[in-house]
């Protein structure tokens, strides 16, 4: 074996050029890979890294889920198409982020937050610590009783109190 | 923008409650809705509010996150309608494509995302019903959802029926202190010493200043005694009533001063002996309590809560309370009881003082609350910071191989070396906090005795003050007992608080109905025949999702069943009903033409047997494990039984042979040998219904042949539901039955499905034999 880096472009990314999409009536996605070939839909998207490599490694599959193309960046890719994967990525994503935590009631199991985010207040119902998991870089994600998640991108940026509230619990 | 709350909704969770303007809007053309959820999350991906609602055969959206007030738009649910939910990661899409053209899409986050799809269901009813010209049906079965307070909003914790949070923490106090009823005369003694011990306290200061005054010193002329009701008591008693000076009761006084001392000892050890005795048989009772009646509820209940909680409810919690009632209770009556006791002595000696006297506790009070919130968050981020330090231990000790192979020594010395920091940087700020506690204690409690000097001192020296040496020194006395109460007091709310949830946690699994019992009507049937008949059979463990419906079949008695097909497919679902683990939500399952619901639950159990992929056996030896469920069984039977499960020369191979110890920190056994050690004990039972749960998966092939014959003598008379996932195993079989998703596809003799090309059975069966060709060469 050897220890050289291998030449070929082991992860199978398309040519990004040849990628359409386009949103039909049902407002599903239609992808068209070349001109020439038919339309597949509806295609979903999905990210490789969500949390570590946001803007690359774009996964675009079928209903059952398999990977149709797999984009290693949205460079070059044609404007329509890029703006529709941005929107659509947008649109099935949703992890508000913390601005500030106004208030934390640990009196019992079940905790109530009360943060501020960048998509508006709101209350979380936070049913243990290990549910606040801090990540190697420094994020924090909190996730609420209902598994939805909420990001805190920098602790160290946070004003002191809610940075000491999350710090208190962390899990 | 928003719109005005109602009151009656201003606690709920949202998206639970319909507000009343919407509710108005929605009436207005629908009627009372059927369903509805609410669409949290606004196009712009803000948080916003449009409600969704169905009702007299149309779809309404009510939409608040326009900018000119709520828009109501309305789809009539026909069968040119299609519903469906986009999952996204966070957040999903609710849309309604109408002729083909999408006519709605609502965005809405993960915590409306149970109501949403319950709204999708019942919409898809409706529309399937108009399509066949049926009335649309009401969908039945439990909905389970996270519960929330009325009063309050919040989330209910899983574990707890009612909010902990709104409880009265007195009535389940209360409950608590019934459970030490039995044992009443230990408490009345414990608690009766307990107040003698501190009334007791309460004593030798008070003789101290009457020793003073009127035993060592001439009392000060114009002092009247009788202002002193204990020393009129004392002269009364020793014979010259309303003497003043009486040097001759110092040694009366001091032997009273030695009796005390012996007293309050001979208390202490009443109060300690008996309370800790009778807590611990009272957690004894409850612990067994709450064990006995955890084996006697049903699955979905121990499906809901996670393994360590429970076993954290009898060990954990319960030892909690045997330290509350032992010693909580007892503590913080006995605080009370001398802060009062001290105040009422020093008021009638001298108001003054004492209120001086009695400044620094409240203040004490507070700083000892405030202290011991710090020192729990402390203790909560110690605690974090310690487990990310030994996760590295965990990961690098048992992994050294990798590491060393993948020369990162350095790596994990470093990430242990950062994380230790962390917790050295945090166990800094605890010792800080502790440290500088007990100093503010002392002050205070120093601060008393100075003021006493200060008030106290000049007044003696001028001697024109009724206020005597001896009430110096017993208010210096006293000063010293309130040491203690400040902490009790300090910690009152939250120890109050942790037992109450603790007990709270342990009476919820005592007040847990099992959802599946047998019925005062069901009928005896000592020995079944095990014929099995499935009737349009619906099953789902979270009310949400189904994983089996509308499923029917008819096995007669001493059949072999195939269960097959993709995981997930609802094969282990089947037995657990046939087991009656769960009970169906729809249809009916009988056996021997007998719904099981209406069979004694101990019979039916008795005669299943249950051969399942991991075989679970217990700490203790070979043959007991194979003897469990079946006690009173000779050793010849046992023996028979594992020479009929082909484990007889592999057990009499040990040098312990059947008295070798197995389960945990026992003898290891292989996959195999476990296999058939569970099939000697299904063998032993004699059970009429047989369920093999990939019994032969994970195994040598070598191995795999020995537990086939096993089976196969196993299998001769009973009905048996085998499931399998690989399909030669299954070629004996009378009959297969594929599930796909829930439903029967396929059903069939071996050969039949194979002659359907495009049938799922015929497909993974050429699957997996041309995997087999490939590995075989």
């Amino acid at each position: 074996m050897s220890n050289e880096t291998e030449k070929v472009d082991s992860t199978g990314c398309d040519e990004p050029a040849a990628v359409r999409l386009a949103r039909n009536e049902r407002g599903q996605l239609e992808l068209r890979r070349g001109p020439e070939a038919d339309p597949i839909a509806p295609v979903r998207l999905a990210r490789c890294f969500p949390w570590s490599l946001r803007e690359r490694y774009i996964s675009i599959r079928d209903k059952d889920g398999e990977e149709l193309v797999l984009l290693e960046s949205l460079d070059g890719i044609e404007p329509e198409t890029r703006a529709l994967i941005e929107q659509e990525l947008d649109q099935q994503e949703f992890i508000p982020q913390i601005i500030t935590v106004d208030n934390v009631d640990d009196d019992y199991e079940v905790m109530a937050w009360k943060v501020r985010t960048d998509r508006g207040p709101i209350e979380l119902q936070v049913k243990s610590n290990d549910d606040i998991r801090q990540l190697d870089d420094g994020r924090v994600i909190i996730k609420d009783h209902a598994g939805g998640k909420f990001e805190v991108p920098d602790l160290s940026r946070l004003d002191p109190r809610s940075r000491r509230l999350i710090e208190d619990h962390l899990g | 923008m928003s719109v005005a709350v109602d009151s009656q909704t201003e606690h709920a969770e949202p998206g639970a409650v319909l507000p009343g303007s919407i509710k108005v809007l929605l009436e207005d053309r629908l009627g009372e809705p059927t369903a509805f959820a609410l669409a949290d999350v606004a196009p712009s991906g803000r948080f916003g509010q449009a409600w969704v609602a169905l009702g007299d055969g149309h779809l309404a959206v009510a939409d608040l996150n326009g900018a000119d007030g709520p828009q109501l738009r309305l789809t009539p649910l026909e069968s040119n309608v299609e519903l469906e939910i986009l999952e996204g990661v966070g957040s999903s899409r609710f849309r309604v494509v109408r002729d083909g053209k999408l006519a709605e899409e609502l965005r809405f986050s993960q915590r409306q995302a149970k109501r949403f799809s319950q709204l999708l269901r019942r919409g898809q009813t409706h529309i399937r019903g108009q399509e066949q010209g049926e009335q649309p049906e009401t969908p039945t079965g439990p909905e389970q959802e996270e519960k929330f307070c009325d009063k309050c909003g919040r989330l209910i914790p899983d574990w707890a029926e009612a909010c902990p949070r709104c409880l009265q923490k007195r009535r389940i106090l209360w409950r608590l202190l019934s459970f030490a009823w039995p044992y009443k005369r230990w408490l009345i003694i414990g608690m009766g010493s307990a107040l003698a011990v501190t009334l007791l306290q309460l004593v030798p200061p008070k003789l101290t200043q009457l020793l003073i005054d009127h035993v060592l010193q001439e009392p000060k002329p114009g002092t009247p005694p009788e202002r002193d009701l204990l020393w009129t008591l004392i002269t009364a008693l020793s014979g010259k009533p309303g003497t003043a000076h009486r040097p001759d009761l110092l040694w009366p006084l001091i032997a009273g001063l030695g009796c005390i001392v012996v007293l309050r000892v001979g208390f202490q050890y009443l109060r300690l002996n008996r309370l800790a005795r009778l807590s611990e048989l009272m957690t004894h009772d409850l612990r067994t309590a709450a064990f006995a009646h955890l084996q006697k509820l049903s699955l979905t209940f121990f499906n809901k809560k996670p393994t360590g909680h429970l076993i954290s409810r009898i060990t954990h919690d319960t030892d909690r309370l045997w330290d509350f009632v032992a010693f909580g209770i007892v503590e913080l009556v006995m605080s009370s009881v001398v802060v009062v006791g001290i105040a009422v002595i020093l008021f009638l000696e001298e108001p003054v003082l004492a209120a001086l006297t009695m400044i620094p506790i409240p203040i004490g009070v507070v700083l000892t609350y405030f202290h011991t919130v710090a020192i729990r968050r402390f203790f909560h981020r110690l605690w974090t910071k310690w487990s990310r330090m030994t996760s590295v231990l965990s990961d690098a000790i048992p992994g050294v191989r990798v590491v060393k192979a993948f020369r990162q020594e350095d790596r994990e010395v470093a990430r242990f070396t950062g994380r230790s920091q962390a917790f050295v940087g945090d166990a800094m700020d605890l010792h800080a906090e502790w440290t500088s506690y007990w100093p503010k204690v002392m002050f205070l409690m120093n601060l008393g005795t100075l003021i006493i000097w200060g008030y106290a001192g000049p007044k003696i020296i001028k001697g024109t003050d009724h206020l005597t040496l001896g009430t110096f020194v017993m208010f210096l006395g006293y000063v010293w007992m309130f040491y203690g109460p400040i902490e009790q007091l300090g910690m009152m709310n939250r120890m109050f608080q942790r037992a109450a949830t603790s007990a709270q946690r342990v009476f919820e699994v005592l007040d847990t109905q099992p959802t599946i019992y047998t019925k005062s009507s069901a009928v005896p049937h000592p020995r079944i025949a095990g014929s099995v008949t499935f009737e349009d059979v619906c099953f789902s463990y979270d009310g949400v999702k189904r994983v089996l419906e509308d499923v029917s079949f008819h096995v007669d008695a001493g059949q072999m069943i195939g269960l097959a097909g993709p995981s997930g497919g609802g094969k282990t679902t089947m037995v657990n009903l046939i087991c009656r683990f769960y009970d169906v939500i729809e249809g009916r399952i009988f056996i021997d033409g007998t719904d099981v619901r209406d069979l004694d639950l101990y019979e039916l159990r008795s005669q299943i047997g249950v051969v399942l992929q991991e075989p679970y056996l217990f700490r203790g030896t070979i043959a007991e494990n194979i003897a469990y469920g079946n006690e009173r069984v000779d050793m010849a039977t046992i023996i028979t039984a594992s020479k009929a499960a082909n484990a007889h020369d592999f057990i009499v191979g040990f040098p312990d042979g059947y008295d070798t110890v197995v389960g945990e920190r026992g003898q290891t056994l292989s996959g195999g040998e476990r296999q058939r050690i569970s099939i000697a004990r299904a063998i032993l039972s004699n059970p009429r219904i047989l369920i093999l749960d990939e019994a032969t998966s994970s195994v040598d092939s070598k191995t795999e042949m020995k537990i086939q014959e096993a089976i196969d003598r196993l299998v001769k008379g009973r009905t048996t539901f085998a499931i399998a996932h690989r399909l030669s195993t299954l070629r004996k079989a009378d009959r297969l039955v594929i599930l796909d998703k829930g439903k029967i596809v396929e059903q069939g003799t071996h050969e039949e499905l194979l002659t359907k090309e495009d049938g799922l059975y015929a497909k993974l069966h050429t699957t997996q034999t041309e995997l087999q060709s490939m590995f075989a060469v």
